[in-house]
């Protein structure tokens, strides 16, 4: 005990509680700020770790598969190439195509749809792809009955009388001028 | 004889306001410095990766679909292969409907002439107008398809002349008839008809070769044929 208290001499002044308090609290703020560090870096480099084993290894793996399936696509560039140009010929003829009506068809409905009613003169297309008949009629009582008959047919719509004249070199002849539709039935 | 420690006299005096700060940043400079660098890191560092991380996730999921659209793709592209020889069938027939040379419509011109002839009509003018974009085509595009307009004017025997316009319909070629206008010569004793005949042949014309492939290409190996243009071929 006496030794003890001879080894006790020291010539720096003995610390005051608070002092002592002081140094503690410190020495633990520096344990707490350097777990505060560490498990900072810890979250990020664990959230490194997680990207580049989850999520960068299927990016690359989907990656993968996109380009063996666009390579296995191109084996067929030949197919694809001769199904473009019909499709795209098609959609361009589309237009044509519809407008198609033959002539020979204009013919056929007004030549069956005068008969002996009138004696037709004149048959037209128009630019506005109307269709257009003119009929030599003797009796203006026949014209209701050439315009029932043009009716009943499934291939024409919208007939219209475009003028009816009195023949000036003929007496009691008139010219019927009809247009009319020629739809696709 | 006893060794006693003594103290030495405690020093009374107050600490200057240097010392004190000095004391303070002493005590405190590592648990501020250590926040700071925290606070850095998730600032800098954990907060953009974890976005990163969210648009990477992103990125899996616009690539996952991709990748579904590139395998419904090959599926169709299966499929065409399946159906190639239907395909460059109709191909074929659209070519014939509208070929790519200007020697098939001076043929076809040709053609109308001779069954002129043997109907007994006679031309009395033919002309061969320039050709036009058809509506729906973008002069633009890598290909576009013309109207080359054909113009007869024919006279003669109006049975000669409908059963001349019925052939015409009759020709394995693809024409439409814009025009027509038939009508009684103006004379009383005359039995002839005039025939004023516009006929539009159509032809596919490459506007711009480097791009035509491109322009096949890009079309999705779901499309096909347009079904009126089927049903007609």
């Amino acid at each position: 005990m006496e030794l003890q208290e001879f080894f006790q001499f020291n010539l720096l002044p003995k610390k005051t509680e608070k002092e002592v308090k002081v140094i503690k609290d410190r020495d633990e703020s520096v344990v707490y700020s350097l777990i505060l560090i560490f498990a900072a870096i810890f979250i990020y480099l664990l959230l490194n770790l997680i990207q580049m084993i989850f999520i960068d290894s299927k990016i690359n793996q989907i990656k993968e598969n996109i380009t063996q399936v666009s390579s296995d696509i191109n084996l067929f560039q030949e197919v694809r190439k001769f199904n473009g140009e019909t499709f795209i010929k098609s959609i361009l003829l589309k237009s044509p195509v519809n407008k198609d009506v033959k002539a020979a068809q204009l013919i056929e409905i007004s030549d069956s749809s005068i008969e002996t009613k009138g004696l037709i003169i004149g048959y037209k297309r128009l630019e506005t792809g109307e269709f257009g008949v003119i009929v030599e009629v003797s009796d203006l009582n026949n014209v209701a009955p050439i315009l029932d008959s043009l009716e009943t047919k499934d291939e024409i719509e919208k007939i219209v009388i475009n003028s009816i004249v009195k023949d000036p070199f003929s007496e009691n002849t008139f010219i019927l001028d009809i247009k009319f539709n020629i739809i696709k039935v | 004889m006893a060794v006693k420690s003594f103290k030495l006299p405690e020093k009374k005096k107050e600490e200057p306001l240097t010392k004190k700060i000095e004391k303070f940043l002493n005590i405190y400079i590592l648990p501020v410095g250590a926040i700071v660098l925290f606070f850095g890191i998730v600032i800098f560092l954990v907060i953009p990766k974890i976005s990163k991380i969210f648009s990477k996730i992103e990125e899996i999921r616009t690539l996952n679909s991709e990748y579904d659209l590139k395998e419904s793709e090959l599926v169709a592209v299966k499929n065409l292969e399946n159906e190639k020889t239907t395909i460059l069938g109709n191909l074929t027939k659209i070519n014939e409907l509208a070929p790519s040379g200007q020697t098939k419509v001076v043929e076809y011109g040709n053609k109308i002439a001779e069954l002129t002839k043997t109907h007994n009509l006679t031309i009395t003018n033919q002309r061969l107008s320039d050709s036009r974009l058809e509506n729906a085509s973008n002069n633009e595009s890598a290909l576009v398809l013309r109207e080359v307009p054909n113009l007869f004017e024919l006279q003669g025997e109006l049975l000669d002349i409908k059963q001349f316009v019925q052939d015409i319909s009759q020709l394995s070629d693809f024409v439409v008839v814009e025009e027509i206008e038939m009508s009684q010569v103006n004379s009383e004793e005359s039995s002839l008809w005039l025939l004023s005949l516009t006929l539009i042949k159509y032809q596919f014309t490459v506007q711009r070769p480097e791009l035509v492939d491109q322009l096949f290409l890009a079309v999705p190996p779901q499309s096909r044929i347009d079904d009126e243009v089927l049903k007609y071929l």
